[in-house]
């Protein structure tokens, strides 16, 4: 399943930072665990990520640095800042009270539907 | 793993426009990275390298939509390459500008040397400044700063060689002629041709006119372009915007040639009385030269007189008109002169100014010889084509200035003419032993294409042979008791 634009398109830079807060990732890892937790329903053009990154990264809320793992090439690793996590949680509580907002909103027509 | 040309293609299709190269080198590592991550990715789900990477491009989706966003992401790193392009633009802007201001007044020799020091500082800084800029940033700013210099240089050359004001004057003479402006009026008991100062008043007055109208136009083609290349742009996104560049350096371009206009203007016309003459010498030799012959046949002042206001001299007021002259000397130093200039209605003697111009001189309430200026390639008009420029001339013109006798020099000419450098005053001293000599003496001018003029002098000598007769210091015309009317 692939989700509509408009969807997905606020919810990029949460889930970003999400998976930046237990590990540090580079591009290509974040791509590929946003397609491995939502089983392929956060599936977009993956070029799309970096300038979030990089505006992330510009405002403060992660840090950057160059690393070479083993014998592999050099990948850019992303870190996640205090304002970061600061960031991450107030969007968190942003989501949760929209998507309540929305459960709700659908409960309730279907309430009204079956009466 | 091997770069392909789509790889290529689409990395530099997310550059975002104008950022450093740093900024490319890293944005192009990382994406680099990427691609060759997922690949390897793709190989091992039994892909080929090629279909792996060309399907790893695929996924990174449209390069103009990553630019757009990295663009937005980095729109202040651009900014320190647009202040760098409007102070190299500055810095020539002005090198020129007090160049041209330098190079104007070095003729007068009052400038303070100060700013040519300046011109050459700013254009070896600009120098230094595009290679360290070109070093680092990205080219299309040079192109554009080295652009903007050059048509500069252009500009400067059109403006200050008179061909602009020319090309004016020209279309002025066509208006007068169209319109039936009057050939000739009268005022104040001088002769005005008045089609030619009507015409080189279209001409200065043109100029000033056209110049913002230029601007206006450039402005109006550049909103219109930037309009056209923003609606065109959502269309087409991969295109750049030539036109907006070229619309761009014209505009620039046209804002500098009207302040070289203003700053040429209000330097060389500060001088209300010459502001009200040509800027632009129109030479007539023609004319002259006609005057001139019917001159030699004169048998007295008054034909004298007669002949060159037939031919539209008229005489020059000396209390009222040549107070704006600094730079003719024979004038200022013969209070004994009557001054004519021929046509352009100058308030200046000076032949820079004018067509031509005769000085009738006198010596001791006698009329002792005329001279004519006029400019050096008029002098073929007037029969002198001789000219030799030796540093033997030069070495016998020191001397004569110490006593020789001038006619000894002037026998090593051919015919009787002779073209001696530099100033030829020294010759009023002593002009009888002499027959005729023409001189020029270099005047560089910035607003005309010529930079040279000529003084031809015809001796007392010669004047004798023609029965003109002497002319009292106190002894004034008066055209009614003549019986002549103008």
């Amino acid at each position: 399943m692939k989700l509509k634009k408009d969807v997905s398109k606020g919810s990029v830079t949460l889930m970003v930072l999400s998976v930046l807060e237990k590990n540090d990732l580079y591009g290509y890892q974040m791509i590929s665990y946003l397609e491995a937790l939502s089983a392929g329903v956060f599936k977009f053009n993956e070029g799309t990520l970096y300038p979030i990154l990089h505006s992330l990264e510009k405002e403060g809320c992660l840090t950057s640095y160059w690393n070479v793992v083993e014998d592999s090439r050099p990948r850019k690793y992303y870190h996640i800042t205090e304002k970061g996590i600061k960031m991450l949680n107030e969007s968190k509580n942003e989501w949760e009270e929209y998507v309540g907002a929305v459960n709700a909103v659908l409960i309730g027509g279907a309430l009204n539907a079956a009466t | 793993m091997r770069m392909s040309d789509d790889v290529e293609l689409f990395i530099k299709g997310c550059y975002p426009k104008g950022v450093p190269l740093y900024r490319k080198a890293e944005l192009r590592k990382e994406l680099l990275s990427h691609i060759f991550d997922k690949a390897d990715s793709l190989i091992k789900t039994g892909m080929s390298e090629t279909e792996s990477i060309a399907e790893a491009v695929k996924e990174m989706g449209d390069p103009s939509k990553i630019r757009q966003s990295f663009g937005k992401v980095y729109r202040f790193e651009r900014l320190p390459g647009i202040i760098a392009f409007v102070v190299l633009t500055f810095v020539c802007v002005s090198a020129f500008f007090l160049g041209f201001l330098s190079f104007g007044a070095h003729s007068t020799g009052d400038f303070p040397t100060v700013y040519h020091y300046f011109v050459s500082a700013s254009f070896i800084g600009s120098i230094i400044f595009i290679y360290i800029y070109s070093y680092r940033k990205k080219n299309v700013y040079l192109l554009l700063s080295v652009t903007v210099y050059l048509m500069l240089n252009i500009a400067t050359f059109l403006l200050t060689s008179g061909i602009f004001q020319s090309a004016l004057i020209g279309i002025g003479v066509i208006v007068c002629a169209l319109f039936g402006v009057p050939e000739h009026t009268v005022s104040n008991g001088l002769i005005y041709v008045e089609a030619e100062p009507v015409a080189l008043g279209f001409g200065f007055y043109g100029s000033m006119i056209l110049m913002p109208l230029l601007l206006i136009i450039g402005i109006v083609l550049l909103m219109l372009i930037l309009t056209a290349s923003r609606r065109k742009r959502t269309k087409e996104k991969k295109k750049k915007p030539l036109l907006l560049y070229f619309s761009l350096i014209c505009s620039i371009v046209i804002l500098s040639s009207v302040l070289f206009s203003i700053a040429a203007k209000e330097y060389e016309f500060m001088d209300s009385n010459v502001m009200k003459s040509s800027f632009v010498g129109v030479n007539n030799p023609k004319k002259a030269r006609k005057a001139y012959e019917e001159l030699t046949k004169a048998q007295s002042v008054t034909d004298t007189e007669i002949i060159l206001r037939s031919y539209g001299f008229y005489e020059i007021n000396k209390e009222k008109d040549i107070m704006s002259s600094h730079n003719f000397e024979p004038g200022y130093s013969m209070p004994d002169s009557r001054v004519f200039c021929l046509e352009n209605g100058a308030y200046s003697y000076d032949p820079l100014y004018n067509d031509c111009v005769i000085i009738l001189n006198f010596s001791e309430g006698k009329l002792s010889y005329k001279q004519l200026y006029c400019y050096k390639e008029s002098l073929a008009a007037f029969g002198f084509s001789k000219y030799e420029d030796t540093s033997e001339f030069y070495e016998n013109y020191l001397s004569l200035s110490e006593g020789d006798i001038r006619s000894d020099v002037l026998k090593k000419f051919p015919r009787d003419v002779a073209f001696l450098e530099g100033a030829s005053h020294d010759f009023e001293t002593d002009t009888e032993k002499l027959n005729f000599g023409a001189f020029y003496s270099e005047k560089k001018d910035p607003r005309i294409s010529t930079d040279m003029h000529a003084e031809i002098m015809i001796v007392g000598s010669i004047l004798s042979d023609k029965k003109i007769r002497a002319y009292g210091k106190d002894e004034k015309y008066d055209y009614k008791e003549q019986g002549l009317s103008y």
